[in-house]
């Protein structure tokens, strides 16, 4: 074979350097900007919201499916801690594993209309959601404590008590590595390309035996189940949640952190994650005006790198490639007959019949 | 092995396809013809199961297509390609092509989270099923593009491609060749004449290039106005006067002959 498997991988292998240095950045962190309470509590969020983000882009991005309420099973998920630390006590990995099978259910049933319905109404239906969990959180006062708020216990594994804010720095970094991990295999694989598929043609493909409706609602039940898991973690990092944290303005961050960090890019939803907690952060001194800088860079990334973030190596290299004449794209064969109609395509796609046949 | 038999299909009260009946024989070229709104893609998308016809049966290896829906009739071995390429764009030439091998593949969301060893073999197997179209369709230098980024006719290879690498019984070809330059037609035609053998189907070919159709088929099939107007051999159909008059008209049969 002309193409060996290093070859297929190379594409992919900018990104996932810049995984791997990233995690190691992550992992190394505290010990370099120092493991004070302040730091590692911005690291923590970072952390928590990246697997949020990149939960959303599953949908979003990955799948081409809309949802403006993911808040809402951000909550399920902190409800969930909270309530297995208060009353059930189970052990973490049972928790983690509660926490997203819940929101997940949720997220199944928002997802059985999805493969029927236009992303128009999906907008109205997760807007819906993500208006009601706040509401149902504070009628709820048996799981939820309503309006003061639910205290949520220190999470401990084996005998280590999660009580510093280095041990939860850690606590959620290997769990969101390995939920990455996990939804990086599954978009390399079958049911990652099926999730695409249907993204980029839905008539294709069904023709290649993707069950579109189905598909559609296994991602929305994915991607609640993973963002679930982060609602765990949510939870025990902030160990008050109240219903108030949930809001559809939070939401529409997540949303926004999609986008400035790159529409079906893992890496860049990290990225996006990160933006959106140093500007939260920022909006004690800042006020009101958080939402218009997320607002305005949202405007801004879609002018200048529609693919966000993540898109800027790429365009930075094309454009300095450009800048010195000569592109030679790699893998590009003379020899290849199709490229004896590459210059005729033009006229090609006006000839055909179009759709005067159906 | 594919029998349409008596199928209409209208559209508000437009016939589509009107009382149809016909064979595709095993392992051979069939080729669909007709001038344009003849209904031949509609036929295309009764078969592929994208419409419904309101009258008549479709019979496949025994089985009866119509029970089934869209995104089933591949495993029963019936595979298309798209007049105006329905490629996934933003996934490289070599994953549109493992889409093709997916259906074969047992293994579900979770086998694929924990790459249990099901996922893994599949995974190993549909890339060296997607090289070895690729090299058959000449693609190799072009397999981790981003599918949106090839020029219309590398990506009515791919689309060929795709379809060809699911191990089909039948091919539905929808205009492979439309909107290509003539070079890649008479390479393209090299390349169908050799699928029966090579991929062991046979090949329903849709197109209007009359070099293209009358140089591979076995078998021509004539429709117009959804109706089926002449059947036979391609030198009984470039002579047929019902067909020259309906479809090649006198000029392309004098060119023709």
């Amino acid at each position: 074979m002309a193409f060996k498997l290093s070859q297929l991988r190379k594409g992919r292998r900018g990104s996932q350097i810049g995984l791997v240095v990233g995690a190691f950045a992550f992992a190394l962190a505290p010990a370099v900007v120092g493991a004070n309470v302040t730091t590692m509590g911005i690291l923590t969020q970072t952390i928590i919201y990246s697997l949020v983000v990149v939960s959303l882009n599953l949908l979003v991005g990955f799948g081409g499916l809309v949802s403006i309420g993911h808040a809402g099973f951000l909550a399920i998920g902190a409800y969930a801690a909270g309530y297995s630390a208060n009353h059930l006590h189970l052990a973490l990995p049972l928790e983690l594993l509660m926490a997203g099978v819940l929101a997940g259910i949720v997220g199944l049933v928002m997802g059985l209309p999805s493969g029927r319905l236009s992303g128009n109404y999906l907008v109205i239906i997760t807007l819906g959601f993500g208006l009601a969990v706040p509401q149902i959180a504070l009628q709820a006062t048996d799981i939820t404590n309503g309006f003061t708020g639910l205290t949520i216990a220190n999470t401990q594994i084996g005998p280590i008590l999660m009580n510093s804010p280095k041990a939860m720095y850690y606590f959620c970094f290997v769990v969101v590595a390995i939920s990455l991990v996990l939804i990086l295999l599954v978009l390399a694989s079958k049911s990652g390309r099926a999730i695409m598929a249907v993204r980029d043609s839905e008539a294709a493909a069904a023709a290649m035996g993707i069950h579109v409706a189905r598909t559609k609602i296994i991602l929305f039940t994915f991607s609640a189940f993973f963002c679930g898991i982060a609602g765990d973690l949510f939870g025990h990092f902030e160990g008050l949640v109240t219903a108030g944290d949930f809001t559809l303005s939070l939401s529409l961050f997540f949303l926004a952190a999609v986008i400035v960090g790159g529409l079906g890019s893992v890496g860049g939803s990290i990225l996006g994650a990160l933006v959106l907690v140093y500007v939260q952060t920022r909006s004690a001194s800042i006020g009101v005006y958080s939402e218009f800088i997320i607002g305005g860079a949202v405007v801004v990334v879609l002018l200048t790198f529609p693919g966000g973030i993540a898109s800027i190596p790429t365009v930075v290299a094309r454009w300095l490639r450009s800048t010195r004449g000569t592109v030679r794209v790699p893998g590009e064969g003379e020899s290849n007959p199709g490229d004896a109609l590459t210059a005729q395509a033009g006229i090609g796609v006006g000839d055909h019949q179009g759709a005067s046949d159906a | 092995m594919l029998e349409l038999d008596g199928i209409s299909l209208s559209f508000g009260g437009v016939e589509a396809v009107d009382n149809l009946s016909f064979e595709i024989p095993d392992g051979q070229i069939t080729a669909l013809i007709g001038p344009n709104g003849a209904g031949k893609t509609s036929i295309l998308n009764i078969i592929s199961r994208f419409y419904t016809p309101q009258h008549g049966t479709v019979t496949f290896d025994g089985h009866d297509l119509l029970k089934l829906g869209p995104s089933q009739i591949i495993d029963l071995g019936i595979a298309r390609s798209f007049q105006n390429v329905a490629l996934f764009k933003e996934l490289s030439v070599v994953d549109n092509l493992k889409v093709g091998t997916d259906h074969r593949s047992k293994a579900g969301l979770f086998s694929n989270m924990f790459r249990l060893p099901r996922a893994g073999k599949h995974e190993r197997e549909a890339r060296e099923e997607a090289e070895s179209v690729l090299g058959f369709l000449d693609l190799e230098s072009i397999a981790t593009k981003r599918a949106g980024d090839l020029s219309f006719g590398h990506q009515k290879l791919v689309d060929l491609g795709r379809a060809l690498v699911s191990h089909p019984k039948l091919l539905l070809l929808d205009e492979p060749a439309a909107g290509t330059s003539e070079g890649l037609k008479v390479w393209l035609a090299e390349k169908i004449k050799e699928i029966p053998e090579k991929f062991g189907c046979a090949v329903l070919l849709i197109d209007h290039n009359m070099v293209l159709v009358l140089g591979v088929s076995e078998k021509v099939i004539v429709v117009d106005f959804g109706s089926k107007i002449a059947q036979g051999a391609p030198e009984e159909i470039r002579r047929d006067p019902v067909v020259i008059g309906a479809y090649l008209g006198e000029e392309s049969a004098t060119e023709l002959n």
